[in-house]
């Protein structure tokens, strides 16, 4: 008999064959649908927080050691920096050093080619007072033979020697 | 004029009638009063409303969305009175338990009457849920991020505010279809 | 106007003869759709092995299934999570039954007209019963397993001692207000629905399309979603 609404012993039964039906159904659900993706869903987060945690720990492993790198690169840039001075104060004392050897060997060299320039003015004098001499001896020989006695003729070669000694070495 | 002479007047007359009739007669003015409860959940869902649009005035950013779902929701669970009611009315005009059963008629035709005289209990839940509704959704629009714990706090009070539209639901399905009264 | 339960078939049980209404075979039809989907997307996402990064068809059941996870843990709490797939399902159950009115079923009475809408389960109150009993005995159940047998004997004679039946009373009404809430709903929404359609022609075109709106898909979705909220209130505040 048809009806919408009755409480009576059917009511209960009826509950009570929904009640199994309801329990049922959810329970097939929940194995079948929500527990195999609640389960990706937790998986899932976890990974995700492992990922970031994880993440978290090589960002502050990297920024230390990024911090000891920085020191060290300060460090070495200072070192380079004396080297180099120190080099440098090294090579310019070498070159003072240098610079003033060459000089007195350019000194030394100097004097003794003046001195070479002076004796061989000196012996060129000689030589050419000699030739003079000759010359002159034979000149005058041959003028005073004529006429002077030989007082005389000494004197004037002494003379002449003089005046050419003199005046030949001006220019 | 004495007063027995007045009651045989105005009630006597019920004692010729088919008894059939005399309950289908009171069932039909039973399913009408029950309806009267429809008063308090007007005025609850109204007062609702109102509350739920002044809050959404208030904090339009954040808190209109979350105040129009407790709107919702708390005007939902003040429509309960009124459902019972329709449940009551429903079940009396179209699944009468009393017309088929045995038993003194006016017995029966006051039964039904006074199923649907109980629903009009429903005008004071509709009411007081309502208001419950609508100061939640005051509060929620104030402060959009406590809605979990406003809603469950409405909820609960709008759970025990239920109490006598049952307690009047109780005793309306007892005199449809218990036979208390022999 | 016929808006009653029709009996089926009946089965003689222990002497006791019960009923096989249309609202019961409604619902085994529901359950036998769920299932079905259940089974249909487990097939599926199995031949994909589940992904890492979900796309599609993936998507879709992850979303469904966190939401109704957070839906839970919003209102029950964070360590209450476990409740999620319980009241996941009871959910779209409920929800599936009061939306039947929409799906064209099997014809139980030779007079209707050529379709026959599914009359929903949940217009039955042997149905609400069932599920709000299932509330009930949860909500007793967890509060003494929770609280012990002596704690929660003695929460129903608070604040003082002459107050218990009240309380008693009280707890009582919880699941009566829970079913019959559930019944009304659909039923009324039921009983409007088939009196409209007695109108005559010009009055079925369109405006049928808005009724069925306001009193099969909103209020059975509302009243599915404060069902269940319910439910999680009372279950997590007798545990508390």
């Amino acid at each position: 008999m048809p009806r919408i609404i009755g409480f009576d012993a059917q009511l209960l039964a009826q509950t009570a064959l929904h009640i199994i039906s309801v329990l049922l159904v959810i329970y097939i659900l929940y194995r079948l649908l929500f527990n195999p993706i609640r389960k990706l869903l937790a998986e899932r987060t976890e990974r995700i927080s492992n990922d970031l945690s994880e993440a978290a720990n090589q960002k502050e492993a990297a920024l230390k050691l990024r911090t000891e790198y920085e020191e060290k690169l300060a460090n070495i840039n200072q070192e380079a920096d004396e080297i180099i001075r120190e080099a440098h104060k090294k090579a310019l004392n070498k070159e003072k050093a240098t610079i003033a050897k060459a000089k007195e060997e350019a000194d030394r060299l100097l004097t003794r080619a003046q001195l070479d320039i002076e004796r061989e003015q000196l012996k060129a004098k000689d030589d050419i007072k000699k030739e003079i001499v000759g010359i002159a001896t034979l000149m005058a020989s041959k003028f005073v033979e004529s006429s002077m006695s030989e007082r005389v003729r000494h004197q004037l070669l002494d003379e002449s020697i003089k005046e050419m000694g003199d005046t030949t070495w001006l220019h | 004029m004495d007063v027995q002479g007045i009651i045989d007047f105005l009630i006597g007359w019920m004692e010729n009638v088919d008894p059939k009739a005399l309950v289908l007669a009171f069932s039909a003015i039973g399913a009408g009063i029950a309806m009267i409860a429809g008063i308090g959940p007007g005025i609850g869902q109204g007062f609702a409303a109102g509350k739920a649009a002044e809050a959404v005035s208030k904090n339009p950013e954040e808190g209109a969305r979350p105040a129009t779902i407790v709107m919702l929701l708390g005007s939902a669970v003040a429509e309960t009175s009124g459902i019972f009611s329709l449940v009551i009315a429903v079940i009396i005009l179209f699944a009468n338990p009393l017309v088929n059963k045995e038993g003194v008629g006016i017995v029966l035709a006051a039964s039904a009457l006074g199923a649907g005289l109980s629903m009009v209990a429903g005008i004071g839940p509709g009411i007081g849920q309502g208001y419950a509704a609508g100061k939640s959704a005051e509060a929620v629009g104030k402060r959009p991020k406590l809605q979990s714990m406003i809603v469950r706090t409405m909820l609960l009070g709008q759970a025990i505010a239920q109490t006598t539209g049952i307690y009047a639901l109780i005793v309306a399905l007892i005199l449809l279809f218990v036979n208390v009264l022999k | 106007m016929d808006f009653s339960n029709h009996v089926v078939t009946t089965v003689n049980l222990f002497g006791f003869e019960l009923w096989i209404t249309e609202s019961m075979v409604n619902s085994w039809i529901i359950m036998g759709i769920l299932v079905l989907a259940a089974v249909i997307i487990r097939i599926i996402l199995q031949r994909r092995t589940l992904q890492a990064v979900p796309t599609g068809l993936q998507n879709v059941v992850e979303t469904i299934v966190e939401m109704l996870d957070n839906f839970t843990v919003s209102t029950m709490g964070e360590k209450h999570r476990n409740f999620g797939p319980f009241y996941g399902g009871m959910f779209i159950y409920i929800l599936l039954c009061n939306l039947s009115g929409l799906l064209p079923g099997p014809k139980y009475v030779e007079s209707a007209g050529y379709i026959q809408f599914m009359r929903p389960p949940t217009a039955d109150v042997a149905v609400t019963l069932a599920l709000a009993l299932i509330t009930f005995f949860m909500t007793q159940g967890y509060g003494i397993k929770a609280k012990g047998v002596k704690n929660w004997a003695k929460g129903l004679t608070e604040p003082m001692w002459p107050l218990t039946p009240l309380n008693v009373i009280g707890e009582l009404a919880n699941p009566v207000s829970l079913s019959f809430r559930l019944f009304g709903n659909i039923l009324g929404g039921t009983i409007i629905m088939g009196l409209y359609y007695n109108l005559p022609w010009f009055a079925l075109v369109g405006i049928p399309a808005a009724l069925h709106i306001y009193f099969d898909i909103f209020a059975g979705v509302l009243q599915a979603f404060i069902f269940v909220m319910l439910s999680m209130t009372f279950v997590s505040s007798a545990m508390e």
